[in-house]
C-alpha cells in the first residue's frame, strides 16, 4: 500500500482527473473514441515523464469505456463498441422520458465494473507473472495466435475476414529491419521505413481519420438527444442489482484476460446471461430493462482490469485500446512481461493508482457532468470531423517529428475507410501491428531451439502450457469454421 | 454471369489477396535465397513465408465464400464523391505543410506564445474550407471554430505542452 501511495500527488491526481475529464468528452461523442484518443495521446505524452503519462492515459481509458453509454443512452449511439449492448435497453429508458435513471445506473455499475476488475489485476497480476515466467518463446507465439484467432472472430461476422486484417497487420509489422539480426525487409528503398511503420500514425490513421472517412461516407451529419428529466433516484433502489452486477463483472473480467477478447464481447455475454437468469424483469429485455445496463456496463468496465492482466504481465494486449496503450509503454521505453512488476514496480503502481482515481472520478463524473453535457454530444459532425482531422495530422507528427507519418496516417485512414466498407475490421490488424515483432522473434527463437533438440516436435510443443495454448488456439480456429458451427448447432438443437 | 461474377466483393477481394500473398511468398523466398544466411530457422525471411502463406490460404478461402454466395452484394449507401473530396483537400493540407516555407512570427504574452507560421495558417485554411464543404453556412461558426482550433493547438502544443507541429 505504502509503495501506491508513493506514487501519489497532487499533479498525478490532476493529469487522471484532466484525463477522465477528456475520456468522458472523447467517448460520449459519436465520432471520437477512446482508441482514437489513446492513440493521439501517445504522441502527446511522448515528452512527459512515465507516470505522469500513465497517469492521462488510465484516466481517459476508465471514464472513455464508460462514456461510450452516454451517448448510447442519449442518441442510440455507442460511443465505444463496448457499449453497444446498453442501446439496448438505455435508449429504450431514456424515450420513456428516464434518460436520467439510465445514466445513473450506468454509472453506478461502471463504476462497480471498474473497480471489481482493477481489484483483480491487483490480485491477480503478481500470480500471473510468476507464471508467465515459464513460458517459453513457442508459449509467446502462440498466446498471440491465440489473441489474433479470438480478435479475428469477435470482431467481423466473416471469420476469415477477421483473419485477414489480422494477416495484414502483420505483413506490416514486417516492414523495416527485422528484430533478430537487423535484416533490412519490404522498404524497397524507402528510407524512412527502415525504423518500421511507427505504430502511432497507423492507429491514429485506423481509428481517427478512417472514423472521419466513414462518417463522411455515410452522411449523417446531426444527431438528437433525448431530452433529460430529473427524476428522485434513490441509491439503494439502484443498487439492489449488485448480485447480478458481480456475476457480470466476473464475466467481463474473464473475458477481457482473453487476449483479443474484449467489452463488446463481455457485453454480450452478460446481457444473454442475465436474460436466462432474470425471468421476470420490471421491463422486458429490449425495452428499458435497468437489469440489461446493470450487465452491459459492469461487463464491460470490468475488462478494463481483465485485459490489463496479459497485457502487463505477458506483454499481450486484450483489445485494441490496450494495444495501444501498449506502444505508450514501448514510447516511455517500459518493457512489459513477467518481469514488468518487478523491473518497474513504479509504473505498475502508478497504473493501478491512476485507474482507482479514475473510477472516481468515473463516478463524480458521471452522475454530475454526464446529464449535462447532451450539448456537446449534439456537436454537428461537420463542425466536429475538420477539428478531428487536424487533430490527428498533429497527432501523427507529434511522434517523430516527421510528415512522413502523416503520410502514413493518412494512407492508413485511407485502408482502414476501405477495410470498413467491405466488412473487414480494425481490431485485429492493430493488434498483429503492435504484436507481430514478438510474434516473429519468438517463432524463430523456438524454431532455433527446436532444430538443435533431440526432438524438434517435443521440444516445439511437448510442455504443458504450450500444448494448452496450441489446443485452445486450435479450437477457436475450427469453431469458426462455418460447417462445424453448423454441426455445434444442429447438436444443440 | 461474367458480370456479377466481376461485381462479387468476395471474388475481387479474393483474387487482390491471392496475389499480395503470391508477391509476399516470392518477395520472401527470393529474398532469403540471395541473402548470406541460408539456414531457414535463422532467416528473416522465414516468418514473411509464414504469414504468405496464411494470406494466400485465406484467399482461397474468401475465393470460395464469392463462388458458393455469388448473387450475394454488399449495398453501397454512401456517398464516395464527398469522401474523394475530403481526401484531394487533405492532400492539399499535407502538400501546404510540406512544401510551403513561411516565415516564423511569434508574439510572446507573459510566458504564452502565440505563433504564426505555417502549420497555423494552412490549419485555418483547411479548416475554413472543409467545414464549407461539409455544409456549415453560419459564419460566426466558420470564422470563431477554426480560428480557436488554431490558436488552442499552437499555444497548448508548442507553448504548454513543448509538442512540435508540423
Amino acid at each position: 500500500m505504502a509503495d501506491i501511495l508513493s506514487v501519489l500527488s497532487v499533479k498525478f491526481v490532476l493529469l487522471v482527473f484532466l484525463g477522465s475529464v477528456a475520456g468522458l468528452f472523447v467517448g460520449a461523442i459519436p465520432g471520437l473514441s477512446v482508441s482514437m484518443a489513446t492513440a493521439l495521446l501517445v504522441s502527446i505524452t511522448y515528452t512527459w515523464q512515465t507516470n505522469d503519462a500513465l497517469a492521462m492515459v488510465m484516466g481517459v481509458y476508465v471514464v472513455g469505456v464508460f462514456s461510450g453509454a452516454v451517448s448510447a443512452i442519449l442518441i442510440n449511439i455507442p460511443g465505444a463498441p463496448s457499449s453497444v449492448v446498453t442501446t439496448l435497453d438505455g435508449y429504450p429508458l431514456a424515450r420513456k422520458g428516464q434518460a436520467y435513471k439510465a445514466l445513473y445506473v450506468a454509472t453506478v455499475y461502471s463504476f462497480i465494473g471498474s473497480v471489481f476488475g482493477l481489484a483483480a489485476l491487483a490480485l491477480l497480476a503478481k500470480p500471473v507473472s510468476n507464471l508467465a515466467i515459464r513460458f517459453r518463446p513457442m508459449d509467446y507465439f502462440l498466446l498471440s495466435l491465440f489473441g489474433l484467432a479470438t480478435v479475428g472472430s469477435v470482431t467481423s461476422k466473416n471469420y476469415v475476414k477477421g483473419l485477414i486484417s489480422a494477416a495484414l497487420g502483420l505483413i506490416i509489422s514486417m516492414i523495416g529491419l527485422d528484430p533478430l539480426v537487423g535484416t533490412p525487409r519490404l522498404i524497397f528503398g524507402v528510407s524512412q521505413l527502415r525504423a518500421g511503420v511507427s505504430t502511432v500514425p497507423a492507429l491514429v490513421g485506423l481509428f481517427g481519420f478512417a472514423e472521419v472517412l466513414s462518417v463522411i461516407f455515410d452522411g449523417h451529419m446531426s444527431q438528437t438527444v433525448e431530452r433529460m428529466g430529473r427524476e428522485r433516484i434513490r441509491l439503494r433502489d439502484v443498487l439492489r442489482h449488485w448480485k447480478l452486477a458481480l456475476y457480470a463483472s466476473v464475466l467481463g473480467t474473464l473475458v477481457g484476460a482473453l487476449p483479443g477478447a474484449g467489452g463488446p464481447v463481455a457485453a454480450f455475454l452478460s446481457y444473454n446471461e442475465a436474460k436466462r437468469l432474470v425471468k421476470h424483469p420490471e421491463t422486458p429485455f429490449g425495452e428499458g430493462a435497468v437489469e440489461g445496463i446493470v450487465v452491459s456496463e459492469s461487463s464491460n468496465n470490468a475488462c478494463i482490469g481483465g485485459a490489463l492482466i496479459p497485457m502487463l504481465t505477458l506483454a499481450v494486449p486484450g483489445d485494441a485500446v490496450t494495444a495501444i496503450i501498449l506502444s505508450v509503454f514501448y514510447v516511455h521505453g517500459l518493457k512489459p512481461g513477467p518481469m514488468f512488476i518487478r523491473e518497474s514496480a513504479s509504473s505498475f503502481h502508478a497504473i493501478l493508482l491512476a485507474s482507482f482515481i479514475a473510477c472516481g472520478a468515473l463516478l463524480v463524473l458521471g452522475l454530475l457532468v454526464a446529464p449535462r453535457i447532451s450539448k456537446v454530444i449534439s456537436v454537428p459532425k461537420n463542425i466536429l470531423l475538420p477539428v478531428v482531422t487536424v487533430l490527428c495530422v498533429v497527432g501523427a507528427f507529434a511522434c517523430n517529428n516527421r510528415l512522413f507519418d502523416v503520410g502514413l496516417m493518412f494512407f492508413f485512414g485511407l485502408v482502414g475507410f476501405l477495410m470498413r466498407r467491405r466488412g473487414y475490421p480494425a481490431a485485429p490488424m492493430v493488434l498483429a501491428l503492435v504484436l507481430g515483432k514478438t510474434m516473429d522473434s519468438n517463432f524463430r527463437r523456438a524454431m532455433a531451439l527446436a532444430a538443435v533438440a533431440e526432438n524438434p516436435l517435443l521440444s516445439l510443443f511437448g510442455y504443458p502450457i504450450t500444448a494448452l495454448l496450441l489446443v485452445c488456439t486450435v479450437l477457436v480456429v475450427l469453431g469458426n469454421i462455418p460447417a462445424v458451427k453448423r454441426i455445434a448447432l444442429r447438436r444443440k438443437a | 454471369m461474367k458480370q456479377k461474377a466481376l461485381q462479387n466483393h468476395a471474388l475481387q477481394e479474393g483474387v487482390f489477396f491471392l496475389l499480395m500473398g503470391g508477391a509476399l511468398l516470392f518477395y520472401g523466398l527470393d529474398s532469403h535465397s540471395k541473402s548470406f544466411n541460408k539456414d531457414w530457422t535463422q532467416s528473416a525471411y522465414l516468418f514473411p513465408v509464414i504469414v504468405a502463406l496464411l494470406l494466400g490460404a485465406l484467399a482461397v478461402m474468401l475465393l470460395v465464400q464469392g463462388v458458393c454466395h455469388r448473387g450475394a452484394q454488399q449495398s453501397a449507401g454512401g456517398d464516395s464523391r464527398r469522401v474523394l473530396v475530403v481526401l484531394l483537400l487533405t492532400l492539399a493540407y499535407y502538400a501546404a505543410l510540406a512544401l510551403v516555407k513561411m516565415p516564423y512570427l511569434a508574439l510572446t504574452v507573459s510566458s504564452l506564445t502565440l505563433t504564426l507560421s505555417t502549420f497555423e495558417v494552412a490549419t485555418f485554411v483547411f479548416l475554413l474550407v472543409l467545414m464549407l464543404y461539409l455544409g456549415v453556412r453560419r459564419w460566426k461558426v466558420l470564422a470563431s471554430v477554426p480560428l480557436a482550433t488554431t490558436v488552442f493547438l499552437s499555444v497548448i502544443f508548442r507553448t504548454l505542452l513543448r509538442v512540435l507541429l508540423p
